[in-house]
């Protein structure tokens, strides 16, 4: 007759097995078993490869305005400290639902942190910038000429008067 | 029409029965494990030690941190000062030290797999990596009876030696490891075969050139410009990719040692051309692969005689 703890081993194993094979089913046929999916989400993310290539680098950017009217590039590295390829994931905010609500909350934070600093501005802009890839370098080709802006969120002190 | 007989339906499930109980539940050898364990604490102490510095940027409230919202715990979710996030951090280096030299092995790979579910919920999330769900996966492993019975303090206090051990009680520690490392390597692998991105080289050149390009792949990049040699490389990693998770199990012909190095020399080049030198962790489990009782007599050559060669009684 088993032990109690070898039975729950046993469970284990089985709950192993029927997550992995739903991760497995996701990955490749975009199909799962009818587990939460936060199992089958985690499994597929220890076994998904990298899916594909954009032929544009991308990046978040903030910008700060002073009351005199003055546009103020915030060094954001200080608040997020990541490299290129590591920023460039976390600032598409994928695992977000509220995408531009997250971009919100950047531009939230980075109004207060930098308040708390001394530097009152009126308002900031969080932007994505894409640029084409170059071989001369990640930056090579970041110039005004061939860089998009988009702003994803504005945000304005006079609505956090007292917060 | 062909009907099974009840009796062969009976025979099948009992040789099915007594396959999957050897396969996850024999007591075994303990060295392969031990091994692994050792390296991989070594590995994600590493991993998160380098992190040192960013800390408090990462996760207390001097950065920009934006938790994901859950229905539970959203108080506990609440960025910390940086003094209090450099105390969750400090436990978590002291528990990841523990599990490399085999000591309160089980209790502190639940205290940091817990921490790094939390850094997960914190700020990690945006980041939602294979090889931190894979570090994470690992430590609830170690939680399970079996790691520290070789090369840890534990046999040390017990035994007088470090080359000491005691016979794993099951293989499910061990095998889910494994199986781990395999799956990696098979979702990758066949999954490339229809992803749209995977179809030419285009992916290698632009990730050569991209966020994650190396100062060595922008230099061999902008010095051997954009040929069809790099559809071929697709191809061959793709190739390799599908191999890789079925020769690694097959000792025929020495395939496996194909695989293994096949593999090596994958992570290895993806570490100097992108930077992604967390998957080098994944080398050193493939010796999960080999047979225990192969482990054990390459502990007793590697510890020049010193593993006990005799397990204690279980």
């Amino acid at each position: 007759m088993p032990s109690v703890p070898r039975i729950l081993l046993h469970g284990l194993v089985i709950a192993y097995v029927t997550v992995n094979t739903s991760g497995f089913m996701h990955t490749m046929f975009r199909k799962s078993l009818p587990i939460p999916w936060i199992f089958t989400y985690h499994s597929y993310g220890m076994m998904a490869p990298y899916q594909g290539y954009s032929r544009h680098n991308g990046n978040m950017v903030a910008e700060g305005k002073t009351v005199n009217g003055q546009v103020v590039r915030i060094d954001i590295e200080q608040y997020m400290p990541f490299k290129h390829g590591e920023a460039s994931i976390r600032y598409r905010m994928s695992t977000f639902r509220d995408k531009p609500g997250a971009y919100k909350k950047v531009g939230e934070q980075l109004l207060k942190l930098e308040y708390a600093k001394g530097h009152a501005y009126e308002q900031i802009e969080v932007i994505w910038e894409s640029w084409p890839k170059s071989t001369k370098g990640y930056n090579a080709d970041r110039t005004p000429e061939k860089t998009e802006r988009k702003v994803m969120a504005t945000v304005y002190a006079r609505d956090y008067v007292g917060s | 029409m062909w009907v099974p007989k009840p009796r062969s339906i009976l025979a099948g499930s009992k040789r099915f029965a007594k396959a999957w109980t050897n396969w996850w539940m024999r007591e075994a050898e303990p060295h392969a494990l031990g091994i692994a364990r050792a390296f991989l604490g070594f590995w994600i102490l590493l991993y998160w030690a380098l992190k040192a510095p960013d800390i408090p940027a990462t996760f207390s409230n001097v950065g920009v941190v934006l938790p994901l919202p859950t229905p539970y715990f959203d108080w506990l979710l609440v960025p910390p000062s940086p003094l209090v996030a450099y105390m969750v951090y400090s436990v978590l280096l002291v528990c990841l030290a523990l599990i490399m030299i085999g000591h309160w092995t089980r209790r502190a790979a639940f205290v940091a797999a817990m921490i790094c579910f939390y850094y997960n919920q914190l700020s990690l999330h945006m980041f939602h990596t294979s090889f931190d769900r894979l570090f994470t996966f690992c430590l609830l492993t170690f939680i399970l009876d079996g790691s520290d019975r070789f090369l840890s303090y534990r046999m040390y206090k017990k035994h007088g030696s470090i080359w000491a051990w005691e016979y794993l009680p099951h293989m499910v520690g061990h095998r889910m490891i494994q199986i781990q490392v395999f799956l990696v390597y098979l979702g990758t692998g066949f999954h490339k075969l229809w992803l749209p991105g995977w179809q030419g080289g285009q992916i290698l050149w632009f990730s050569f050139i991209g966020c994650w390009g190396t100062p060595l792949a922008f230099w061999i990049a902008d010095t051997f410009q954009w040929s069809n040699l790099y559809h071929v490389a697709v191809n061959m990693v793709i190739m390799f990719d599908i191999f890789m998770p079925i020769g690694m199990w097959i000792k025929k012909a020495g395939l496996r040692w194909w695989a293994y190095a096949w593999g090596t020399w994958y992570h290895t080049s993806i570490t100097f051309t992108m930077g992604f030198w967390w998957f080098q962790a994944l080398i050193p489990s493939y010796i999960l692969f080999f047979g225990t009782d192969e482990i054990h007599r390459f502990a007793i050559w590697l510890s020049r005689g010193g593993v006990q060669t005799k397990s204690d009684p279980r």
